[in-house]
């Protein structure tokens, strides 16, 4: 017993690493990473980063243009553009976070479902998630947002709800081609209950597919954060947030482009990092890439995977 | 052979009208948590007991929540969505007019879109590994990665305040002179295009890229084939299958993405209307307004799969 569990965290080990030696062997895919590292860090401790208090006004400095005191300038109230940056920071990669780990954890646990109960349960649950999908997902959490209303968590919510079909999709046809292996089959005759099978077998192969899709949400999760407050629908002013600082820059767009042309390069730096570790994630986690890198080989697939 | 194309046509219609009765049922319920008496919301602070019974009754808000989804059902299959209390006017007259705005969007910038990714998918497949396909790949993840409502805001600082050769907002009606339409089409429907143009770029490189290690390309080229005929008779027919399943979704999307490029170029289209009915509280518009958009996705996603049927025979055999 002690053996073979030895044996698995052995196996477990080496898939990790191969997962992480073809992520780390695209350069983009190490940039990509060490930027969102940086970034995650910056606004983490944003209060110990930030040159500035990003909500005090100085309406004797609005608008002033790039400088070193000011690296982006001020906004109309005066307020340092940089550190509303650092700070606005905190909202993308929370309703990121927040939103992805909600859409994943409540689409894959209904996707579970659907796929295990079968009938009438799948054909409710997965209608249900057609009609979701059939509402574009800005207009979702547009509609989401304006019932729940305004602020970090309704934002979350509504977000997180509108990405829930399609993990509930994915997992749903992981469930059913992993529900007819031969180690499902085996489990029951070993006298494994539905939900121990679901579990213990089923559950644990649909993980890698949905990370990936997470991963990738991350950036459209952003984006569609940035979109709402933008739109003035999302993050409550004046906290801080990419898409509602490039809403107020928008209006002084002719004398001081900077103010809303910076939190924007952000908000792209941040979702083309998330959708370029996905892709790499997506090729790394490729089954028909799985057992293939020997040592000899590892260069020519890493290449070939690139 | 058409049978069956007939068989899955059939099933498809009739799968997209229990998903659109589903959207219905699922944004009246919904509706139904909006805190607070709709009236009331929309009255605003200073309205009178009175007024707010009045107007309930008249907008049947005083009825079992069942009786008032059935009326709105009875009333879609007359074309009756109500009267907006904020507008004035009859909701589906609104919605009908604005709906043929943002579609007049959102072709032409599909249209656009498809043709420059196919394109621009076939020459990055073709140079792979050299300089063309990374700028075309490095262009793509760009495109993907953008806010749509910041590229807007670049365009018109660009084209409109710097350059001052194109609008920067409004809309003209194509009635109104088919040049002028298009010219005020040319910002919002390139805003529009990009994050698809960038999706089907890619998609159409990948697919090319695998259709090209297939036997029958190996076939067609030790045939002797012209290079030109191998492209598009053998490897480019068969790549667009997967670039037409991502079609309905991003198509989807476009008209999603109106709500943001409406708002942008000031185009008095059906997003621009879900935005002021937001803002407004006037539910009932912003209900029918869903239910419009979702009735449009299914119709092109139908479009998509029957599309996909008859380009794939795999499909309808299925």
């Amino acid at each position: 017993m002690q053996e073979k569990e030895k044996r698995r965290i052995k196996l477990k080990k080496i898939s990790n690493s191969r997962v992480a030696r073809v992520l780390l062997a695209r350069k983009s895919v190490v940039a990509c990473l060490i930027i969102l590292a940086v970034m995650l860090i910056a606004s983490v401790f944003a209060p110990f980063v930030a040159p500035y208090d990003p909500y005090k006004q100085d309406l004797v400095n609005m608008l002033k243009p790039m400088s070193f005191e000011h690296i982006f300038g001020t906004d109309s109230m005066g307020r340092d553009v940089l550190s509303r940056i650092i700070y606005g920071g905190r909202v993308s990669f929370t309703v990121g976070v927040v939103s992805v780990l909600l859409a994943g954890s409540v689409g894959m646990m209904l996707g579970l479902i659907a796929g295990m109960a079968g009938g009438i349960v799948d054909a409710v649950i997965m209608r249900i998630m057609d009609a979701m999908m059939s509402i574009p997902m800005i207009i979702m959490s547009l509609f989401l947002g304006s019932i729940f209303g305004k602020g970090l968590g309704n934002i979350c919510l509504a977000i997180g709800i509108s990405m829930i079909p399609s993990y509930a999709r994915v997992t749903r046809g992981q469930v059913l081609t992993v529900r007819e292996m031969d180690y499902v089959t085996a489990g029951t005759l070993c006298g494994a209950s539905k939900i121990k099978n679901t579990i213990s077998h089923i559950l644990p192969n649909c993980v890698s597919s949905n990370i990936v899709l997470m991963t990738m949400n991350l950036g459209s999760a952003i984006l569609n954060e940035a979109a709402l407050s933008f739109l003035g629908m999302g993050i409550n002013p004046p906290t801080a947030s990419w898409g509602g600082m490039v809403n107020d820059g928008y209006k002084f767009m002719s004398s001081n482009p900077v103010i809303a042309i910076a939190p924007g390069i952000f908000i792209m730096v941040v979702v083309l990092c998330f959708n370029m570790v996905g892709d790499a994630l997506r090729d790394a986690l490729d089954p028909k890439l799985r057992g293939t890198l020997g040592k000899g080989k590892k260069k020519k697939i890493i290449k070939q995977a690139i | 052979m058409k049978n069956k194309l007939l068989k899955m046509i059939i099933k498809r219609i009739v799968q997209s009208i229990i998903v659109v009765f589903v959207v219905t049922l699922m944004v009246f319920l919904l509706m139904q948590l909006v805190p607070g008496d709709p009236i009331a919301n929309f009255l605003g602070a200073n309205a009178t007991q009175e007024q707010i019974e009045h107007y309930t009754k008249i907008f049947g808000y005083d009825q079992p929540v069942l009786i008032q989804y059935a009326k709105w059902i009875q009333g879609l299959f007359h074309g009756e969505m109500g009267r907006s209390v904020a507008l004035q006017k009859e909701i589906s007259e609104v919605i009908f007019q604005r709906l043929g705005v943002t579609m007049s969007i959102v072709f032409p910038a599909f249209i656009l879109a498809v043709v420059l990714a196919i394109i621009l998918g076939i020459v990055a497949a073709l140079n792979r590994g050299t300089i063309i396909d990374s700028a075309i790949s490095f262009f793509a993840n760009i495109g993907m990665s953008m806010p749509m409502f910041w590229f807007g805001m670049i365009l018109i600082l660009t084209f409109g305040l710097k350059l001052g050769i194109l609008p920067t907002s409004g809309y003209v009606a194509p009635k109104d002179g088919i040049g002028n339409w298009l010219l005020h089409l040319i910002l919002p429907m390139t805003v529009l295009a990009m994050g698809p143009l960038a999706q089907f770029t890619r998609q159409t490189r990948s697919s090319m890229l695998e259709v090209i290690r297939q036997d029958y390309v190996t076939t067609a080229r030790a045939k002797g084939l012209k290079q030109k005929t191998i492209i598009f008779r053998h490897q480019l027919r068969n790549a667009l299958i997967p670039i037409i399943t991502i079609m309905g979704v991003q198509l989807g999307g476009m008209i999603g993405g109106t709500v943001l490029v409406e708002s942008i170029f000031v185009v008095p289209g059906l997003g621009s209307l879900m935005i002021s009915s937001i803002q407004g509280k006037d539910f009932m518009v912003v209900e029918n307004g869903v239910f419009i958009i979702a009735v449009a996705v299914a119709v092109c996603n139908l479009i998509v799969d029957i599309l996909y049927g008859i380009i794939d025979p795999r499909i309808r055999n299925d």
